[in-house]
């Protein structure tokens, strides 16, 4: 059973249904919920400090289902919010699970980077299973993250080259929409749940 | 590389797609879930849903449309139309919609889109403005407070519309684009009430004042006839994306025939 965090952020419908065509995928919002899944997926509309606030009842489960190597994919912002801080929400501290920070686009004619993107894959990861290289993704953001540390496995380029997928154990993360980049979405989307 | 987008706009009533010309003379042209699906196959890169019904008691139809469009389409959907409060955004995003445009009620009260920017992201947030020509006398540029713009046939201003084209309401769309900008709003859905439905190209000149006005991606709408327009909105219109509906709906060119026409001529396109 995958378990979808919900933390007031709107449209969890769509990841739902997605992740329905592999197995069954449940809205959560309590810890014991959360302790249940075998899988957790973190999504993410809103912003980094909205979605801290929301977040903070959750996040000693969230510490403690990471370290017991639960499976987990964040989603966008569920991706930013992995990460230690964010230019978009001074001050606010983020979960800080990857090592690094998230950052704005600088030098871009158009804001937020709205549409389809290819993403390179730079690192073998199971996510990729079956896609090919250069795959287009559907991506809608601002702000794109920042790592210190090596989890890199795929990128993208706007403006400048941003990491758009991550991998560090048993963490994933995408900077797009899987459960909204068509059918090469969803093949992302049953490789997770396939994860053992 | 970012690519350009081709999105279908199916205009809802009553629970079917319906098509007109100016807004008017509307015709029945299929189920919404089926034709929403057809797009996909075909390479959409998102949807738009409007729902040109948008009476209160009738919206239960459309949040039923975007419910079932949801469970087989995985794109981005957008929908509009009659939508005017914070309420309203929550029950349709919670149907399975990705962004919610506005028109009539963002005028009416622009605090919306700040508002509803704030509660779930300025990405939920499309403003559609639909914009008409008004042609002034070359003498009366200096003395009018409002954007002129040198046209094919001589100097006008883009007023903004509301009511589905139907009421005009003297306000600037130029400034209209900027100020939605700075209210929070994450795209903008441009139509060109005198192209639309007329099938000979978008508003070239109104499009490019527009995108190049705001940092906001911009939708071209209204005109759209064969694959050539939707390359010039690209080039020339400096656009984002390209809406069309009629010449998909009766079947006169694929997507794919757009996208690859496009593709052909240099423009990034997602091709399948």
């Amino acid at each position: 059973m995958i378990g979808i965090i919900d933390y007031n952020a709107g449209n969890l419908r769509s990841i739902q249904k997605a992740v329905e065509l592999y197995d069954k995928a449940v809205i959560i919002n309590n810890s014991e919920e959360l302790l249940a899944c075998d899988k957790i997926i973190l999504p993410g509309v809103g912003n980094f400090g909205s979605a801290m606030e929301n977040l903070s009842k959750l996040k000693g489960t969230i510490y403690k289902i990471v370290d017991d190597k639960v499976p987990f994919l964040g989603i966008c912002l569920g991706m930013q919010i992995l990460f230690e801080e964010s230019e978009e929400k001074k001050g606010i501290e983020g979960l800080g699970i990857i090592k690094g920070n998230v950052v704005k686009f600088k030098d871009v004619e158009k804001l937020p980077h709205m549409g389809w993107n290819n993403v390179k894959i730079i690192k073998d990861c199971p996510l990729f299973e079956g896609i090919k290289d250069n795959s287009y993704f559907y991506f809608v953001h601002s702000y794109h993250v920042n790592p210190s540390e090596d989890c890199v496995v795929g990128i993208t380029e706007y403006g400048r080259e941003f990491p758009s997928v991550i991998n560090k154990g048993n963490v994933y993360a995408t900077q797009f929409h899987p459960e909204k980049s068509g059918k090469i979405g969803l093949k992302m989307i049953e490789n997770f749940v396939e994860l053992l | 590389m970012l690519t350009k987008r081709i999105i279908p706009c199916l205009d809802i009533k009553d629970g079917r797609v319906v098509k007109g010309t100016k807004f008017l003379n509307l015709r029945d042209a299929g189920d919404p879930v089926e034709l929403a699906q057809l797009y996909d196959d075909e390479g959409a890169d998102e949807l738009v849903f409007l729902d040109i019904t948008a009476s209160a008691e009738k919206r239960d139809i459309i949040i039923d449309v975007v419910e079932r469009t949801a469970e087989k389409v995985f794109i981005p959907l957008t929908v509009g139309g009659g939508i005017k409060s914070i309420e309203d955004f929550r029950k349709i995003l919670r149907a399975g919609a990705d962004k919610i445009s506005i028109n009539t009620a963002a005028v009416k009260n622009p605090n919306l889109i700040k508002e509803a920017s704030e509660i779930f992201g300025s990405q939920c947030v499309v403003v559609a403005i639909d914009a008409k020509r008004h042609y002034i006398n070359e003498d009366e540029i200096d003395k009018i407070d409002k954007n002129v713009v040198k046209v094919e046939d001589g100097y006008c201003w883009f007023e903004v519309y509301i009511y589905g084209g139907r009421k005009e309401t003297g306000i600037d769309a130029i400034e209209w684009a900027k100020k939605v900008e700075e209210l929070g709003a994450g795209e903008i859905l441009l139509t060109s009430i005198d192209k639309d439905g007329t099938k000979s190209g978008y508003d070239l000149i109104l499009t490019r004042e527009i995108s190049k006005s705001v940092k906001l991606p911009v939708i071209a709408s209204g005109g759209c006839g064969k694959p050539e327009h939707v390359y010039e909105a690209f080039v020339h219109g400096k656009a984002d994306a390209a809406l069309m509906a009629g010449i998909l709906h009766y079947k006169e060119y694929t997507i794919e025939e757009i996208k690859k026409y496009c593709a052909d001529r240099g423009i990034p396109m997602r091709l399948l």
